[in-house]
C-alpha cells in the first residue's frame, strides 16, 4: 500500500502549463516505455506489418527474376522450370517460421557462450525485432545473429571486446560488426527491454504472501524455476508484441499451475470481500472512492483506450460470464469495460484480466516451429531468389556431371545451416 | 515503410564542442525552427564497434521522459556515424555557480535542488542509475528549467547477483561507498551526489574538493567525520578501511556555522542525502517530501531565476 | 453622575468598577448595550431574554456576548459590521483581473452595504443583498477565505525564517566580536615577542597587522553571506499579485510522478527467498548498503507495470 505523505499530491497543478503535470502510475511509466510505444502492436497491425515489408520485397525479387529471365535469352526450358519451382520468393508465413527457426539459434548460442538470461532475451528481441523490419530476402538471418548477441551484451552491461567475442564464436570481428549500425538503425535506436523475469520474481513474492501459508514453499521454488524456461520460451514468440510482461508471466504461471495462479488472481484481484483478505479487498475500494474522488485533471491523454469507454454502460453481464476466454472476449467488445478501470488505474477487473491472460496463455501453446527439413527449403529458396543464376550455374553443373558421371550431386543446401 | 529521420532533417550551424567521443553541434530543425543540439559521435575510433558511453546515452533517453530530464528529440545515422538530437540547453549550473556576478538567494537553490531531485526521482522510478550527477551535468533550458543531462555512465539498478563498477561519479561527487569500492551499491550514489551540488549552491565553492582518489577519501571524511561500524555496518570490512585517518563527525552547530544561510529543514535535508552509510540515506522519495520543499521561501519559478549574462 | 463615572458602572445592577476591579463589560451585536457580566450570567442563564435596557426589544443570547473592543460602541458596532460584510464580499483586486476601476466600483458597493447596515438604512433590503452575494458567490468566498488563511501562515512562516536568520546574525557578530578580541590579544603578544629577535619595531608591527588581516574571521564572511540573503530574497519580501496567486496551488513534491496506489504490499517476513536472503547475509553486500526491501520492491513494481495496459485495445488503430 501507499507510503507517506499523500494528501500533498491530490491535484498536481504546479506549473500546470506543463505536460509533465499528469499523475503518472506505474502502467504509465510502461505505456511510455519503447516497448510499449514502437514494440507493441495488436495482431492486425503486426500482420499488416509484415504483409507490407513483405509484399515489397517479393516485388523486388519478382522483378529481379523477371530481369534475369529477359535477360538470358539462352536458359532452357527446364531452367525455366526450375527458377520458377525455387527461386520463389518466401511468403508471410514463411519469413516468420524461418526468423524464429533463427531466433533459437540465437538462443543456443547464447546458451553456449554462457551468457545471463537477460542477455540471451535482449539478444532474441533485437534479433526478432531487426526482422519486423528488415525481410530475409534482404538480409540473411544468419549474418545478424552475432550482431545481436555482440550488440545485446553491450547493451546489458555484459561487454565481451569484439576479438574476444569473434574467438567464442569462431566468427570474423569484421562480420560481426558490419551490421551493428544496421541492427540500431532497425531497433530505431531502443535497446531497453522489459522482460518478464523480475515480474516473475515478484510474483513469486506476492504469491507467498498472498497465498501465506495455503502454499508449499519448495514447490513455490520449482514452480519459479519452470516458469523461468517457459518464460526464455515466449521471447521466442510474437506474444512479446502483444501483451505486457506481467501479463506473459501471470500465463505462465498458468501453464504451470492453473489452479495455484486461478486462485491467487482471485484472491489478489476478487472484489468480493474475500475472508483471507478483507482488508486489502476494502482497501482497493477505498481507493477507488478516493481517487474517484480527486481524478479531476484531464487523464484524456492517456486514455487511448479508455476514452471511447468512459460512459460505459455498467452492464455486471460481463462479470459472471466467467472464465473461458471465448466468451469473455465477444462479452468484452460489447460491454464497454476496461481491465484497468480509467478512474482508478490501480483496481483490477479480474475476469477481464482472467481472460486476458488465458488468451496469453493459447497464443503461447499453439507455437509451431519449423522443422529442420523445411527451413533448409525455405533457405534454398532465399538463396536462388537473390540470385536465380546460381540455380542455373547449379543445375547445369549437375547436369555435367551426371552426364560425365551419372552420379547425383548432393544437395549443397543443408551445409550452409550450420550458421 | 517508416519515415526515417536523416541530416536533412536539421542544420548543424557551429560547433559546440568536442569531447572524447563526440562533437556538439548547435542547429535547428528545419521543419519546425526549433533550437537543437546535434551531438555527433564519433564512431571509427573504436574496434568495438558503437561506444558503450553513446550506447548508454541512447538506451536511456529514449526511455525518459520527463521536464527535468534532456529530451532526445531523434536520432539518425550519417556517414557511418551516430547523431543524437537533443534539445538546446545554453548554460549548465556549474556556470552558474562559477559567475561572480551572478547573485543567488535561498529560493533559487531550492528551485534548482527540487528540479534535480524531481529528475533524479524520475530516473529512480525508472530503475535508472545516473552515476555522474555534478553541476555540468544538470543544463538548464532558456525558459530556467533544469535537465539532467549526459548518461554515459547510467545503467539500470542491477539485478542483486550482478557486480557494479565502482569506478563512476567523478570524483568531487563520489559517495563514500564508491571511494570504498563498493561493487554492490544503490540508488544511494546519485543522492550523495546531489548532496555535494547542493552544498555547493550554498557555499558557491565545491564541497569536497578531492586533488586525488585518495585525496578524495580524506577530504570527505575530515568534512563528515569517519564511519564506523557502529552506524554502519560492515564499513570496516571495505580492504582500504584501515588505511584512512579517523576524524570525528560534524556537530549540527559546526553544521550551522559550515551552511550560514541554511534554515534548519534545509540542514536536515543535506543532512539525509550525506549520510555515511548508504543503506540509511536518503531515496528522493524521502528527500522530496523534505519540509524544506514546503517552507518558506518557496521554491523560485524556473522563468525567474538567475540566468547567465550573455 | 457625569460621563467619566457612568463609564465604569453597570447601568442594570449598578455594580461600580471602582468597588470591584474584576468587573468586566460585555456587548451584544444585537443592539451593542452595555452589560457587566454578572448580569449577563444572571439574565440569560436560562436562555435567550429580552435586552434589559429599557426601550430596547432586542432578544439576545448569551453566547453572542463579547468584549468590548473600542470604547466608542459605535465603532464597535462598525467593525464588526465590516468585519461580516468583508468576509462574504472579500473579493481582492486579482479577482478583477487587476482592474481598478471595477475593483473600486465593487468597494463603493460593499460601501455603501456597511453605511446601511449602520445605520438602519433599508436594513431589510440591505441584509436581503448580502444574502444573495453570499449564495451567489459561494465558491470564490470560500477560496478567498482560504487564501488569506494561507496568506497569515506565509507570514508567520516569514517571520519565522526571519527569526532564524537574525538569531543567527547575533550569533555571528558575537562569534566576530569574540574573534577580534582574540586578534588584537594575539597581535599584542606576537609584537612584544617578535620585538625580542626583530628591532625595527614598524617592520614588525606591519607584518603582525598583514598577518591579522589575513585572519579576518570567516564570521564576517559569513555574516556578509547572511546579509545578502536577508536583503536579496525576493520570494521573502513579494507581496504582490503574482506570489499570492501562486499560493492557491498546493506544492506538490512529485508533480504527479508517483504511483499512489501501488498493487502489492510489501510483506518482507513472508518472503522466503533464499537467494535473497543469502545475499543479505554478505559483508560485501551489507556494507555496499544492499537493501532487501529495494530489491523485493523492484520485483514486486516491476509484477505489477503495465498489468492494466490492454494492448489490443490501447493501440487499436480505428
Amino acid at each position: 500500500m501507499p507510503t507517506g505523505n499523500d494528501i500533498s499530491e491530490a491535484t498536481p497543478a504546479e506549473g500546470s502549463k506543463d505536460a509533465a503535470t499528469k499523475r503518472i502510475s506505474d502502467d504509465d511509466l510502461y505505456r511510455h516505455s519503447s516497448q510499449y510505444t514502437l514494440w507493441s502492436f495488436t495482431k492486425e497491425q503486426l500482420l499488416e506489418k509484415r504483409r507490407t515489408l513483405n509484399a515489397r520485397v517479393v516485388d523486388k525479387v519478382n522483378e529481379r527474376l523477371q530481369n534475369t529471365i529477359s535477360s538470358h535469352t539462352d536458359l532452357s526450358q527446364d531452367e525455366l522450370d526450375a527458377i520458377k519451382e525455387t527461386a520463389v520468393p518466401v511468403s508471410v508465413d514463411e519469413e516468420l517460421k524461418f526468423v524464429n527457426f533463427f531466433a533459437r539459434k540465437v538462443q543456443s548460442f547464447c546458451q553456449s557462450l554462457n551468457l545471463p538470461t537477460e542477455v540471451g532475451a535482449t539478444a532474441i528481441s533485437f534479433f526478432r525485432r531487426y526482422f519486423l523490419m528488415n525481410s530475409t530476402m534482404e538480409v540473411h538471418p544468419k549474418h545478424i545473429l552475432l550482431t545481436s548477441i555482440f550488440l545485446a551484451c553491450k547493451s546489458e552491461n555484459y561487454f565481451i571486446g569484439i576479438e574476444a567475442f569473434a574467438k567464442k564464436t569462431k566468427s570474423q570481428p569484421a562480420a560481426i560488426l558490419k551490421y551493428e549500425f544496421s541492427v540500431l538503425e532497425s531497433l530505431r535506436f531502443t535497446l531497453l527491454n522489459h522482460h518478464p523475469y523480475r515480474p516473475l520474481h515478484g510474483f513469486f513474492l506476492d504469491i507467498q504472501h498472498i497465498l501465506h501459508g495455503k502454499v508449499d514453499l519448495n514447490y513455490m521454488g520449482q514452480i519459479y524455476s519452470n516458469c523461468k524456461k517457459r518464460i526464455t520460451e515466449t521471447i521466442l514468440t510474437d506474444v512479446v508484441y502483444h501483451y505486457t510482461p506481467p501479463q506473459i508471466t501471470l500465463a505462465c504461471l498458468l501453464i504451470e499451475d492453473e489452479a495455484l495462479t486461478l486462485k491467487y488472481l482471485e484472491l489478489k484481484f476478487g472484489n468480493v470481500g474475500v475472508p483471507s483478505e478483507p482488508e486489502s479487498a476494502e482497501a482497493i475500494i477505498e481507493e477507488a472512492k478516493s481517487e474517484e474522488a480527486k481524478s479531476e485533471e484531464p487523464k484524456s491523454k492517456e486514455s487511448k483506450s479508455e476514452g471511447s469507454k468512459s460512459e460505459g454502460s455498467k452492464s455486471e453481464g460481463s462479470k459472471s460470464e466467467g472464465v473461458k476466454s471465448e466468451e469473455s472476449k465477444s462479452e468484452e467488445t460489447k460491454s464497454e469495460e476496461t481491465l484497468s478501470s480509467s478512474k482508478s488505474g490501480s483496481t483490477i477487473n479480474l475476469d477481464l484480466l482472467t481472460a486476458l491472460v488465458v488468451e496469453c496463455k493459447d497464443m503461447i501453446l499453439n507455437v509451431e516451429a519449423l522443422s529442420k527439413e523445411e527451413a533448409t527449403k525455405i533457405d534454398a529458396r532465399l538463396h536462388y531468389c537473390q540470385n536465380p543464376m546460381l540455380l542455373v550455374d547449379r543445375l547445369r553443373r549437375q547436369k555435367q556431371q551426371r552426364d560425365s558421371s551419372a552420379e547425383v550431386a548432393a544437395e549443397p543446401d543443408s551445409k550452409k545451416l550450420k550458421v | 515503410m517508416t519515415v526515417r529521420s536523416t541530416a536533412e532533417d536539421y542544420t548543424k550551424e557551429k560547433k559546440a564542442g568536442e569531447g572524447t567521443y563526440a562533437v556538439v553541434y548547435l542547429g535547428t530543425k528545419k521543419s519546425t525552427g526549433r533550437s537543437i543540439a546535434v551531438k555527433e559521435i564519433k564512431t571509427s575510433q573504436f574496434k568495438d564497434g558503437l561506444d558503450m558511453s553513446a550506447l548508454r546515452e541512447v538506451k536511456f533517453l529514449q526511455e525518459l521522459r520527463h521536464i527535468n530530464v534532456i529530451e532526445l528529440i531523434d536520432v539518425f545515422m550519417a556517414s557511418d556515424n551516430l547523431n543524437l538530437v537533443l534539445e538546446f540547453l545554453p548554460a549548465d549550473l556549474e556556470l552558474i555557480i562559477k559567475d561572480t556576478s551572478i547573485m543567488f538567494s535561498p529560493a533559487d537553490i531550492k528551485s534548482w535542488i527540487l528540479m534535480t531531485l524531481r529528475g533524479v526521482h524520475h530516473c529512480h522510478r525508472n530503475f535508472i542509475l545516473h552515476r555522474d550527477l555534478k553541476p555540468n551535468n544538470l543544463l538548464l533550458a532558456p525558459d530556467g528549467q533544469l535537465k539532467i543531462a549526459d548518461f554515459g555512465l547510467a545503467r539500470l539498478m542491477g539485478s542483486p547477483q550482478e557486480v557494479l563498477t565502482s569506478n563512476v561519479v567523478t570524483r568531487w561527487y563520489r559517495a563514500p561507498e564508491l571511494l570504498f569500492a563498493a561493487k554492490h551499491y544503490t540508488s544511494a550514489v546519485d543522492i550523495w551526489s546531489v548532496g555535494v551540488i547542493f552544498a555547493e549552491l550554498m557555499l558557491r565553492i565545491p564541497y569536497l574538493p578531492g586533488k586525488d582518489d585518495v585525496d578524495q577519501i580524506n577530504v570527505t571524511f575530515r568534512a563528515l567525520g569517519t564511519p564506523t561500524d557502529k552506524e554502519w555496518q560492515e564499513v570496516s570490512s571495505f580492504s582500504n578501511y584501515n588505511k584512512i585517518q579517523i576524524y570525528p563527525p560534524p556537530s549540527r552547530e559546526e553544521l550551522r556555522r559550515r551552511f550560514i544561510a541554511a534554515t534548519e529543514n534545509a540542514l536536515d535535508l543535506i543532512d539525509g542525502m550525506m549520510i555515511m552509510n548508504p543503506a540509511n540515506r536518503w531515496d528522493t522519495v524521502r528527500c522530496l517530501q523534505s519540509p524544506y520543499f514546503q517552507e518558506l521561501p518557496e521554491a523560485t519559478l524556473p522563468q525567474d531565476l538567475p540566468k547567465l549574462n550573455k | 453622575m457625569d460621563e467619566d463615572e457612568k463609564k465604569d458602572m453597570c447601568p442594570i445592577c449598578k455594580t461600580d468598577r471602582y468597588l470591584s476591579p474584576d468587573m468586566k463589560f460585555l456587548i451584544n451585536p444585537e443592539c451593542y448595550h452595555k452589560i457587566c457580566e454578572s448580569c449577563v450570567d444572571r439574565i440569560f442563564s436560562l436562555g435567550p431574554a429580552q435586552c434589559p435596557y429599557e426601550s430596547c426589544d432586542k432578544i439576545l443570547r448569551r453566547n453572542k456576548f463579547k468584549t468590548q473592543i473600542f470604547d466608542d460602541v459605535g465603532v464597535e458596532k462598525e467593525v464588526d459590521i465590516r468585519k461580516r460584510v468583508f468576509n462574504v464580499f472579500n473579493k481582492t483586486l486579482e479577482d478583477f483581473d487587476d482592474n481598478q476601476e471595477s475593483y473600486d466600483k465593487y468597494l463603493e458597493e460593499v460601501e455603501d452595504i456597511i453605511y446601511n447596515l449602520d445605520n438602519g438604512i433599508d436594513m431589510e433590503k440591505t441584509e436581503e443583498r448580502l444574502r444573495t452575494y453570499e449564495e451567489l458567490n459561494k465558491h470564490l468566498i470560500m477560496a478567498n477565505l482560504e487564501r488569506s488563511k494561507q496568506d497569515l501562515a506565509n507570514f508567520e512562516q516569514r517571520q519565522k525564517f526571519e527569526k532564524e536568520m537574525k538569531l543567527k546574525k547575533r550569533q555571528l557578530e558575537k562569534q566576530i566580536e569574540e574573534d577580534e578580541r582574540a586578534n588584537r590579544e594575539w597581535a599584542k603578544r606576537e609584537i612584544v615577542n617578535q620585538l625580542t629577535v626583530n628591532e625595527d619595531a614598524e617592520e614588525v608591527i606591519e607584518n603582525v597587522r598583514k598577518t591579522v588581516k589575513l585572519k579576518k574571521s570567516s564570521a564576517r564572511r559569513k555574516l556578509e553571506e547572511l546579509n545578502k540573503v536577508l536583503r536579496n530574497n525576493p520570494s521573502m519580501t513579494m507581496v504582490n499579485g503574482r506570489m499570492k496567486k501562486r499560493d492557491v496551488v498546493p506544492f506538490t513534491p512529485f508533480n504527479g510522478d508517483r504511483d499512489l496506489h501501488k498493487r502489492y504490499e510489501l510483506v518482507e517476513n513472508e518472503y522466503n527467498d533464499s537467494f535473497i536472503r543469502d545475499l543479505q547475509k554478505k559483508k560485501e553486500y551489507i556494507a555496499s548498503g544492499f537493501r532487501t526491501d529495494l530489491v523485493y520492491n523492484r520485483m514486486l513494481t516491476e509484477a505489477f507495470m503495465g498489468l492494466g495496459c490492454v494492448i489490443k485495445e490501447e493501440l487499436k488503430t480505428s
